[in-house]
Order: structure tokens, then sequence, then C-alpha cells
């Protein structure tokens, strides 16, 4: 054999064989037509062994040659496997049938309630301005609910608040009556006393009162005290940090209306409107077609108040506002009947 | 309180449409609960008698009706279904200016109307209660202006006063602050000062702290009579009753004026005297409403020579009442001390608009004149001479004296936080006091009488705000000074309660701390050993909650009478309880869970489980595990309350020794005391006030590094006793002297065919991790032989091939 005719019959391996890699159709067909060519008999490997009769010149010309070819032939054969094992493959895991539509697994979904959904923001954001978390007792006297807080024992003020008192156990008459308390207020009493400005709180909780139950009253209710005292504290930072803070609540520019109004520990004391988020103060039922929405009561804390703490009122000013939270809630998320939060109705809850 | 526009402009000159009225009212702190149109607000509106009613030949629900006004018959289209023949009717012509605007010519449904049969509501008139055309009496003579019949068009504002502004409880007191708002002039009461001649009554105050100031006048052969129809109209526009010119008076006065007066029957009153003084202990008294109460020193009381009369700017007393045909009077006018009243109303249930005027505190400087302008009312309308009446007794023992004020503008100013110019704030100041002296710092506001409210330079800046109006305060940007950022530590329990148990699976759910008897009875329990509220709204909300269990009942029970069988339910709140003596509250959690688990429908059934103590224990031990340094222990065994299931119960206890909680199941006969349908249903409470005061709060969470060692592990089958407690094995496998295993996991639990009775079967998977190697198969074998061999010797548990 002259290296010529050899490497014509290289030529003519690498075209038949590489065709046949190229179209074996099943991974067997591809098996037997790689044995033809690579295996221990096969058509290359027999070409190969040919080789040690050339001159050594030749051979180490055709050596490299065939065995690049054998590489070659060897690579196109596992490119096939590849692309057919893959398929074979592909054609069994489509044959799984399943219906995916069907309803995926319940893993039991739980729900914080609304009010408290409401409260966390609220906080939050109030906090994030820098106001401290102050508590106080449900259970409370007298004292810390009206006296300290400029409401006198036969102010008609204290009949705004329907109050419920709580019975002393047996021969336990104790000098103060105790009551539910009727507002958050109490907490600026607990938290002042024995503290020195700056004083900076907000406490959110429970208030009680006997009023009829209807869809907009209920004798448990939220609310959330706000509390500023330091020098120089005016009317105006009232209205920037509630301003500020309904802004951050309704994610858009809020604008803050204060009207006269009376509550016995602020004076002044102011209503606070907001404007209206829904209609943009165009006109909607939530605001009544005025544009502005009631939130709480709010105003400068009354003399009196700072006095019945220890805090010098000449020195020290403040402001002090209640928010109403199942009010804010109801606006926020459109609920229109207070008692839907003390229901408990899953179908509600499950919304939050 | 309602106010009638008309009535307003008997002292002040306005001229504004009503609702401008209210925005102003508004704006400076009276709130408008109503604005409400009175009278006949319609014209070219006459009564027509109905002749003859015909179908309309295109609508059977229609009528042509033929009307006759006096001078022609017409035919209009009806839909009313309430009239007939005969009927009297108000009927707008073509052209009448109605409420809602012209009435025009229409054709309907192809046939002219001529005009309209009105309704109340399209008269805007009040409503009669019927329904369809306003029925109008039979003897109103036809042609007859409707209009006429309704009187002139008014207003009535429903005005809301907060308690600390008793001098707005009046028309006058209304337009005295309009004055100031409006910047108009205001009219005194009409009053001519008439003196008297007649006999008066002795009057004695007993103590002038509870009387500042009393006033009397008699008056005598009045001649008995109705009242005026101009003042009866107001009256009902107030919502009182016109009874008689003498009671009227009174009634009116008070609503005009804002000072309670009150009409004894002269003739009654025996020994020619009038003594404002304290009750005798014992003393009784007959209402005007007819009841007898019994007396005591607190009340202050108007009496007689002999007995109490009035009980002092609350109520009248019976016996001396006016009637109808009372011709001798005597009538008082006073300031009594607003506390006593308060106190008094309240406690006789009689809040009368007197008592509300003067627990508020009346102005002690216009009880005269309201006594002289009565009295003048009085003899204007009975007609008598001046002989008849007595010159007013004044009693005023402690005169009023006028308070002042003292302030600087920048005062007010750092208040409101604005920057009012001095000019402002004294153009403001001024008209509401009785005079401002502004000659030299401080200025001195010298408070009038009717504003008892002003004690202090705040109460001055809310009036300077409140008229100046708020929009002059500006949004600050005062830098605030920040003190420390702390938080009850307690508000951080209750969020990591919620935390866990909404990443659970379950809904919290919110409660009123109120429950009933019912409720309480469903625990077990003596009531009278709950804290309870002395004035509860009703026996629903009676008693402090002693567990937030009826609370979780109350919720599963509403989802589940509207088809709720699946549930998993907690609250955090408040319970309640005495201590020492003392009603103290607790921060507690509760969770429910009841139906099945995950869901209550899934279609993979084989993974769907009824809920049951596997269930609660899990939740309420992963509750648990978040709060450090609280070693826990379920504690089975013990007794279960009544209210619990008696054998699938357990106690929760803190570093074993505090009982903290309890889980398990329900009794079923509590359930159905709760009237629920469900009887399987799991619940667990816990203290979380003893939690939270029980954690570690300095816990820092330390890693514990894995062993680059690998563990192994190894399952073995072994038989014991049913009675056996998993626990008890667990403790025991884990606490092998040699190797002992990192942990011992129950993999599977098996009674039935195979297994002998009595027994159960239990594969336990051992795994065991050394720190410093892995172990080689022969020390596994060791290992498992030690935990197999105290196993058998403690429980004689037998290897399960």
């Amino acid at each position: 054999m002259t290296p010529q005719i050899w490497q014509e019959k290289c030529a003519e391996i690498r075209a038949r064989h590489g065709a046949a890699a190229a179209s074996a159709a099943t991974l067997a067909d591809l098996e037997k037509a790689e044995t033809d060519c690579l295996g221990r008999k096969g058509e290359l490997t027999e070409l190969l062994k040919t080789l040690k009769d050339f001159p050594l010149e030749d051979k180490k010309r055709l050596g490299p040659a065939g065995n690049a070819l054998k590489e070659e032939l060897a690579g196109l054969f596992a490119g096939r496997r590849d692309s057919l094992s893959r398929a074979e493959l592909d054609a069994r895991l489509s044959s799984v049938a399943e219906d995916l539509s069907l309803p995926p697994y319940p893993f039991p979904k739980g729900h914080r309630h609304p009010l408290t959904v409401i409260t966390d923001s609220m906080t939050g954001i109030l906090m994030r301005m820098g106001f401290a978390w102050a508590d106080g007792p449900y259970i409370e006297n007298e004292h810390h609910n009206f006296d300290a807080l400029n409401v006198a024992q036969h102010h008609p003020a204290r009949d705004m608040h329907d109050t419920f008192y709580v019975k002393p156990a047996d021969g336990h008459e104790a000098d103060e009556r105790l009551l539910l308390r009727t507002h958050t207020s109490s907490v600026q009493i607990r938290y002042m006393r024995g503290r020195k400005p700056p004083v900076r709180i907000i406490s959110p909780g429970r208030a009680f009162r006997s009023d009829r139950i209807d869809a907009s009253h209920s004798p448990v209710f939220h609310q959330l005290e706000g509390l500023c005292v330091d020098e120089g504290v005016s009317l105006a930072d009232l209205k920037t940090t509630l301003m500020q803070f309904y802004t951050a609540l309704f994610r858009q520019k809020v604008d803050i209306r204060f009207r006269p109004s009376y509550f016995p520990f602020v004076e002044p004391g102011v209503e606070v409107d907001f404007s209206c988020v829904f209609c943009k103060g165009k006109g909607c039922s939530v605001c009544k077609r005025s544009g502005w929405v009631e939130v709480g009561g709010a105003g400068v804390v009354h003399p009196n108040v700072l006095k019945a703490v220890g805090i010098d009122p000449e020195k020290y000013g403040g402001y002090a506002f209640g928010l109403g939270i199942e009010r804010t809630a109801m606006l926020l998320y459109g609920i229109n009947d207070i008692r839907a939060f003390y229901e408990n109705d899953l179908r509600v809850l499950s919304q939050f | 309180m309602k106010i009638l526009y008309s009535w307003l402009k008997d002292f002040i000159d306005i001229n504004m449409p009503p609702e401008e009225l209210a925005k102003k009212l508004v704006s400076i702190g009276i709130e408008v609960a109503s604005v409400e149109k009175t009278g006949a607000n319609f014209t070219g509106v006459c009564v027509a008698e109905i002749q003859k009613i015909d179908v309309h030949p295109n609508a059977d629900k229609l009528h042509l009706v033929d009307v006759n006004d006096g001078t022609s018959v017409m035919t209009v289209v009806c839909g009313a279904q309430n009239i007939a023949v005969g009927q009297r009717v108000p009927l707008a012509k073509v052209g009448a200016k109605l409420p809602d605007g012209e009435l025009k010519k229409a054709k309907i449904r192809g046939v002219e109307s001529n005009g309209m049969l009105c309704s109340t509501d399209e008269l805007k008139l009040p409503d009669d209660g019927v329904d369809g055309i306003f029925l109008l009496p039979k003897d109103a003579p036809l042609g007859t202006d409707v209009a006429k019949m309704f009187g002139e068009p008014d207003c009535a504002l429903d005005l809301e006063i907060v308690p600390n502004r008793p001098d707005l409880l009046s028309h006058f007191g209304i337009a005295r602050e309009l004055s100031v708002a409006l910047g108009l002039p205001l009219r005194q009461p009409k009053c001519a000062q008439l003196k008297g001649q007649g006999e008066a009554l002795k009057i004695t105050i007993e103590n002038p702290a509870d009387c500042q100031r009393y006033c009397g006048r008699v008056l005598k052969n009045l001649r008995p009579a109705q009242s005026p129809d101009w003042l009866k109209r107001r009256l009902l526009a107030m919502g009182t009753n016109p009874k008689n010119a003498l009671v009227d008076v009174t009634n009116y006065i008070l609503y005009e004026m804002g000072q309670p007066l009150h009409a004894f029957d002269l003739a009654k009153l025996e020994g020619g005297e009038i003594n404002v003084r304290r009750a005798r202990e014992g003393e009784k008294f007959m209402t005007l409403d007819n009841k007898e109460i019994a007396l005591d020193p607190g009340v202050l009381v108007i009496a007689d020579r002999n007995r109490p009369v009035a009980l002092a700017g609350v109520i009248g007393g019976l016996y001396s009442g006016i009637a109808d045909d009372t011709s001798s009077v005597f009538l008082e006018s006073a300031c009594f001390n607003p506390p006593l009243v308060h106190v008094t109303a309240r406690r006789f249930a009689s809040r009368t608009e007197a008592s509300k005027r003067f627990e508020g505190g009346v102005n002690p400087e216009a009880v005269e004149l309201a006594c002289r302008r009565a009295a003048e009312l009085i003899m204007e309308i009975c007609g008598r001479p001046q002989e008849d009446m007595s010159e007013v007794r004044d009693v005023y023992p402690v005169k009023y004296a006028p308070k002042a004020v003292e302030f600087t503008p920048e005062q007010i100013n750092r208040i409101l936080g604005t920057a009012l110019p001095d000019e402002k704030i004294k153009a403001v100041a001024a008209p509401l006091s009785s005079g401002l002296d502004t000659a030299s710092l401080p200025w001195k506001f010298l408070v009038p009488p009717h504003r008892r409210d002003i004690e202090t330079r705040w109460d001055i800046a809310e009036d300077v705000v409140r008229f100046a109006g708020y929009d002059c305060v500006p949004a600050s940007d005062t830098p605030c000074r920040l003190p420390g950022q702390e938080m009850p530590a307690v508000v951080e329990d209750v969020e990591l309660a919620r935390e866990e148990l909404t990443a659970l699976g379950f809904s919290e759910v919110m409660s009123y701390d109120l429950i009933s008897s019912a409720e309480f009875a469903l625990l077990g329990g003596d009531e009278k050993s709950q804290p309870s509220l002395l004035n509860p709204l009703s026996d629903e909300w009676k008693l402090l909650r002693p567990s937030l269990l009826p609370s979780l009942l109350r919720a599963f029970g509403y989802n589940e009478r509207r088809g709720v069988r699946t549930a998993m339910l907690y609250e955090a709140g408040k319970v309640y309880s005495y201590v020492n003596g003392h009603p103290a509250e607790k921060l507690g959690v509760a969770g429910l869970m009841a139906g099945s688990y995950p869901a209550d429908l899934f279609w993979r059934q084989g993974e769907m489980k009824e809920t049951g103590f596997a269930h609660i224990k899990g939740a309420a031990e992963r509750l648990l595990a978040r709060f450090p340094g609280c070693k826990i222990d379920i504690s089975t065994g013990g007794k279960a309350p009544s209210f619990m299931h008696p054998k699938l119960y357990a106690e929760v206890v803190l570093n074993g020794k505090e009982r903290i909680g309890y889980l398990g199941k329900l009794h079923p006969l509590t359930a159905k005391a709760a009237g629920l349908k469900a009887e399987d249903l799991w619940v667990f409470e816990l203290s979380l006030e003893t939690l939270a005061l029980r954690r570690n709060r300095k816990h820092m969470l330390k890693v514990d590094m894995p062993s680059q060692f690998q563990s192994s592990w190894r399952d073995i089958s072994v038989l014991v006793d049913k009675g056996v407690s998993f626990a008890d094995m667990e403790r025991c496998a884990a606490g092998v002297k040699a190797q002992a295993p990192l942990s011992v996991e129950l993999a599977d639990l098996y009674e039935g065919k195979g297994v002998p009775e009595g027994k159960k079967s239990l594969s336990l998977r051992l795994t065991f991790r050394p720190q410093d190697r892995t172990l080689k198969d022969a020390e596994m074998d060791e290992a498992v032989k030690a935990v197999l061999e105290a196993l058998s010797g403690k429980f004689g548990a037998a290897l399960r091939s």
C-alpha cells in the first residue's frame, strides 16, 4: 500500500463512517456503527494496524493523521450518542401525563388581624419618626384616666366618656374607683411622671366605653396616643408631625386641617382632618363630599396636665394626639362596620 | 341642641344661606349635625279637591285625575295609589316653584298634565307617614295657598356644643359667638325693665357656695292662657311641646338666653318664703313625673317654709307644679353650683335641659335679666297690669368678680407656633373680652362672665386661633430632640407569638375583654371571684374574661355558623383575675384547631388528617421554642379541669416548677355548651406574661458549629407494652452511659397484625455524631447495643426482627 492509497482510504472511512454516525437512528444502530469503525476489528482499527508496514519516514507523517482521524470519529460517535440518549430520555419524560392545573398543596396560611396590620403600619411610621413606645394597663384608676388629665370630678366632660367601672373584690373596696381606661391618654400621665422632657412617645392600645354598639361604636376599641413634650413645642409641630405621618401612611401627599374642638387635657384642642385621599378633594362618600376626613383629636398639652406630672408648663410645651385605629383601618381598607373587627369572620381575616 | 335661623335674627342681622352659616359655625368649633329646612319652601301650590279618577289610556299604573281648585277644573296625571274622589290635596300648578325646581307643563305617556298632586316629600314638609299624595284636612278651603298653612320658610340647625362652653347652649349665646366671628353688632334680649309693686317672697340662701345668685319674682292674678302661635312654633322647633303660657315662657327663655327658669304655683308655697338649702336626712320629695324619692344633705333643694318644692336646677316637685289654671306664680331664676346639680341629676337619672345648663355653669350676671324678661313676657301674654307683679327679689351674696388673664402676644405665638402680629392678636382677642388692656406687657384680658372656661393664656390662644383661623398655623420645621427609643419588652413578646403562630397557619382574632355569665360558666368556677363590671352594658358583656378560651370559642362559633369546619385561630390578649383582692390583668395567648389538617378538603386524601393532639402540641412547642431561657415540659397525667378532655390533656410547665398553661382536647360537653357543632376542638392557652417575665432577655444567638465528621444513624424496631411512654423511652435512650445518641427520633409506631396483643412496635432512628470522629461499624454496633440494653432493662423492650 502506498502512503497515497492509505490516505485515500482514510478519507473514504471518514466520509462513510462519519455519515453512519450522523444517521444512526437508535443507540443500538450507533453502537453497531461505532464497532464497525472503531471496534477491535473495526475498519479504522484495521487500517491503523497497517501503519507498522510503512517506512519510518511515512509512519512519522501518517501516524498522527491516523490518530487524529480516530479521535475525530470517536468524537462524532460520542456526540451522536449524547443527542440520541437525550432524545430517548426526553421521550420517556414526555410520557408523563399529570394535570398540572390540580390545586396545589394547601399549606395552612395564617393571617394577622386587620387591627394588628394597621397598628404595625402606624407604629412603624411613628417609630421611624423618633417616637418611643410606651404601654399602660387597661384597668386604671380615676386619677390616671381623669383627674390628672384635667377632667375634674364633676366636670360634664366626664360624661363624654361613658365609663365602665370595675368591681373590687369583696372586702377590698379601694379608696379610688377602678375603671377600664376610656382612652389611651392615661399613658401620658404614667409615662411623664418621674421623667424629664424631652418626651416623645406613642402608645397604641385598647380603650373601653359603655357606648351603644352599632356600625361605628364598639365598647372595646383601639386608639393610638401620641405625646411630645419639650421646650418650644407648639401646635405647628403637631401639624407637621401629623402631615408627615399621614403622608407616609397613605403613600401620597396629605394635608392636615385643624378644627376647634374640646378635650379637657389639651388647650387649644382640635379635631384633625386630613385631605381626602380617596377622591383627591373632589368629594366622595368617605369624606361626605367635604374633601376632608376626620381622624381624631389632638391639641397642645394642657398646662394642668404638665403640672399634674411635675413638669413646668412655663418652660415646656407639648402636643398630644389620639387617633382611632379602627377608624383608620376602616378608611384604609374600606370596611364599613366597626363590628367586623370583632366578629372575626375568616372570610374577612383571610384577606389580610 | 336645635337652633332656629329666624330666632338668631332676633339678636344679630345675619344674612347668609343656612349652609354657609353652618360652615362658619364649624370653623369656630361648633359642630353642625344637621341643617333642616322647615316651613313652606314653595309657592304656587293650592288646595284642590279630587272630582274624578280615570285610568291613564297608555299606562296601567297612572291615573288621570280631575281636580277642582275652587275656580276651575283641570286634569293632571298622577301615579299615586292613595287617592280617592272627594279628597283635598295640594295641587302644584304649572309655574309653581317647588323645593326641587319649577314645575313645567309636561306630557306624560301622551297625555298632557296641567299640574301635579304633591307628596310631603315633594314639598319637603315633615313626613306624614303616608305613602303617596299628602292628604289635607277635609275642611281646607279650596284654592287656599298651601304655603300659608305651614308658616314661613325657616331653618333648624342641630348643633353639638362641647361641655366647656355652656354659654353656647342658647340662641343668644350662639348669636354672641357669631357676632365676634362675623364682626356684626349684637342686640340684647328685649326687656323693658318694668318695675314691680306687688308683694315679694323672702329668699334665703343657706350657703352661698351652693347658690351664687337667686332671683325671684311673684306674678299674681294671671289669666290662664295658651302661648301665642309664634312662641308655640319656636318651642315645637326645639322639640318641646307647648303646655301653657307660664311653662312655655320658662322654656322659651331657656332656649333663648340659656338661663333655666322655674315657675312655682304661688298658692302651694307655704310660709311666704323660699329657702335654698341642703335637704335633710330622709326628707321625701315627689317629682313632677310622680316619683317619690328620699333625699339627704347631698342634695340642694328649693324649699318653702315646710318642705322641698324642687331639686335645685334639676326638676320641680309635683306638689307646687304649674297647672293650666294656675293664676299666681313665683318665678325663679338662679345660678347653682355646677357639681351639685351634676351629682343630683345623675343620682336621680334626671338630666334635663335645665340641669344640662347648670352643670356647665350659667352666667350669674344674666340671672336677673332672664327673670325680668320672662316676667314681662308672661304679663304680656296673660294681659295683666304691672301692679300684679312684685319687684325682682335678687339675692346675690358673692358678686361676680371679673377675672383677668395675663399674656403676651409672644406667648400666644409660642403655644401656636405662629407668627401673628400683635395687632392681629389684639383685634381677635378684644371682642372676646370684657376689656383688653394692651397698654403694657403683659396684656390683661378681662374675662366676660359668660366665659367661665377661660382661665389661662392657653385658653386665650385657643380663641385667638379659633377666630383667626387654623390656617394661620404653619407646618414647622423645628428639629426635635430625640429621647431614647425604648419599647416595652412585652410588645416584642406579643410580636414573637404573632409571628410564630401566623407562620404556622393560625389566623389572629380579636375579641372583647368582656364575656357573659354563660361564657364564664363554660370554664367552671365561681363568678363572684372573677372581676366584673359595676355597670355593664348588658349581661352579654359583664365579666372580664379569665381566659382567652371563651373568646376563641365565640370566634369559632361565628365562623362555624357560616359553614366553616376547619380553622386555626389564635388570640393574644389580656385575661383578668383578682390578685390579693385587686383586679389584675395578664397577657395571654391561646390557639384553637378544628377540622382537618392541612385543609378542609384536599384531593390527595392520604395526606389529610383530622386534627389531633400531635397538631396542637406541635403548635404550642413551636411557639414556646421562641422564648430563650425557658425550659418547657409538657407534663401529662395531671388532672384535667372540667372543661377539658380528662385524658387528652397536658400541662405546660416552665423550668420544672411553674405551670404556665395547658393544651389538649376540649371536653365535648364544653363545645356543646358553647353552642358548637364540632366535638373535636384542640386548644392551647399560655401565660405570655410569665414567659415574658422568665425569658432570657440578654440571650444572644451563638451558633453551634456542626462537626466536620459525618453523623451516622441506625433504625431499630422494638416491642414494648402499650402503656410505655415514648418520652420515657427517649429519655432513657439518650441517657445511656456509653456513646449516647445525638437524637432519638420516632420513625414509625405500629400496633395490629403481627404485633402481640397489649404491645406496640416502635421504630427508632438513633443518630450518632461524636465531635471528634466518625463511628466505625463496630463502635456503632456497641452503641446501639447499649441503647437496646437500657431499653430492655427499663421497659422490657424486645428487638423486633
